[in-house]
């Protein structure tokens, strides 16, 4: 016959249990006189509770609401900034004085590519006096600090419309010192446009070894200075043949340069 | 004792006088430790927990607003003071009131033992087991109450309470 486990374990448990009330008796402290029911006071805790409550509710409402709002706001000037900048590059008109340096930019880079075409087998004078002659021509190059790149964005007839420039190299100068540093393979350069606003990150290739020798490219503390690249852009989205741009290169474990590059592109005659 | 008996209590408490202490003591001493006991396992921390659950009543007389459920308020208290002495105590052996061999436990499988005694019939539970059949019944503990503080999940807690069941019905229990 089965009997019922939860009585049965209540009426073992509560068998034998010991008088408490002397014990109990012994801790009871003696109390002030008669305590009327505050009413009152028991009253005004619920609206405080209720306040904490309404703020938590408050809280996890508004919180996710103002990141929404935040992300948004911050949003709508890099958007504005990029549809700005298309705009602005179908639209703009031509200046004369940059599309001199445009040219002269074309003319550097046919310069460039007869040093690199002849550079092969020179001995150390010629490699100076080939990398003497490319400063020099880097200088007629170089943009003016001030100049903005909407300033330098030239709509040239000769230049093509389609940007990207084939010749994935990279050339500069050097610096003023003379101390070259070369920068190794699989860097990457971060292209910013006028505003900053960030375009695309293309891998910078190097030239052969022998023309880094001389034409490496000399960004060690160089801080913001002006050198003109000639670069692939492999996945860059739309650059514009003629414009000025920031250029941050970025080695993996170092520091980072800031620099100002020119997009030039091959002339097809 | 009836609602307005227990609110009776109160009053006195609040003045000061230790009858009113007294009668909820005699008319609940021996539920409130039964469900102190499902909860501690141990006869005498049960006991002690029990008078300081008294001891609070005393001091926390006003905590208690007229017209709410007393007995439901009083469970509340002690089931709170015990977890909480369970928490504090937590790294103690605390239900000594059973045989430490579980070995019994694997006898009953398939096997219907007849009747016994209801700590003979505990003692065929695992110690997890136990726990949750007197946390259940003693305690009035909800599933739900017992996953959070024992801290595993829910089904864990149900398929233990049935497996017990079972092996208590081999034993003559329903």
């Amino acid at each position: 016959m089965s009997k019922n486990f939860e009585e049965a374990y209540k009426a073992e448990v509560l068998n034998d249990i010991p008088d408490l009330w002397d014990r109990i008796e012994a801790g009871l402290t003696p109390r002030a006189a008669a305590v009327v029911p505050d009413v009152s006071e028991a009253e005004q805790t619920v609206p405080v509770k209720k306040k904490k409550k309404s703020l938590y509710k408050f809280l996890y409402v508004a919180m996710p609401a103002a990141a929404v709002v935040l992300v948004f706001l911050i949003s709508i000037p890099v958007v504005l900034s990029m549809v700005a900048g298309r705009s602005y590059s179908k639209d703009s008109a031509p200046s004369g004085q940059k599309k001199d340096e445009i040219l002269n930019a074309v003319e550097f880079t046919d310069a460039y590519e007869m040093i690199k075409d002849n550079f092969v087998g020179a001995d150390s004078a010629a490699q100076e006096e080939i990398a003497m002659e490319s400063e020099t021509l880097h200088q007629d190059v170089v943009t003016d600090e001030n100049l903005t790149v909407e300033e330098a964005l030239v709509s040239n007839e000769e230049i093509t419309s389609e940007p990207v420039v084939k010749n994935p190299e990279l050339v500069t100068a050097g610096s003023e010192d003379g101390e070259y540093r070369i920068l190794q393979k699989n860097l990457k350069v971060e292209v910013l446009a006028a505003d900053n606003g960030r375009i695309s990150v293309v891998p910078v290739s190097m030239e052969a070894d022998a023309f880094k020798s001389v034409l490496g490219a000399g960004y060690a503390g160089c801080g913001e200075g002006d050198f003109t690249f000639l670069y692939s852009l492999e996945s860059a989205c739309e650059p514009e043949a003629g414009k000025t741009y920031l250029c941050r290169i970025q080695e993996e474990d170092e520091g980072e340069a800031l620099l100002r590059i020119v997009l030039i592109e091959e002339v097809t005659q | 004792m009836n609602q307005q008996e227990f609110e009776a209590c109160i009053a006195q408490i609040r003045n000061g006088d230790r009858e009113g202490l007294r009668r909820i003591y005699e008319c609940y001493m021996s539920y409130i430790y039964s469900v102190i006991y499902g909860v501690l396992m141990n006869r005498e921390n049960a006991e002690d927990v029990t008078s300081d659950f008294f001891i609070r009543i005393w001091n926390s007389a006003e905590t208690y607003r007229p017209g709410n459920a007393h007995k439901a308020w009083l469970v509340t208290i002690a089931r709170n003071m015990a977890l909480d002495f369970l928490r504090k105590h937590k790294k103690e052996v605390l239900t000594d009131d059973f045989a430490e061999d579980t070995a019994n436990s694997d006898d009953v499988e398939g096997e219907v033992l007849g009747e016994m005694g209801v700590m003979e019939a505990l003692n065929c539970l695992t110690e997890a087991e136990r726990q949750v059949v007197s946390l259940k019944v003693l305690g009035e503990m909800t599933f739900r109450e017992i996953a959070d503080l024992k801290g595993i999940p829910i089904g864990t807690i149900t398929w233990r309470y049935q497996n017990a069941i079972k092996k208590l019905k081999r034993c003559g229990y329903e």
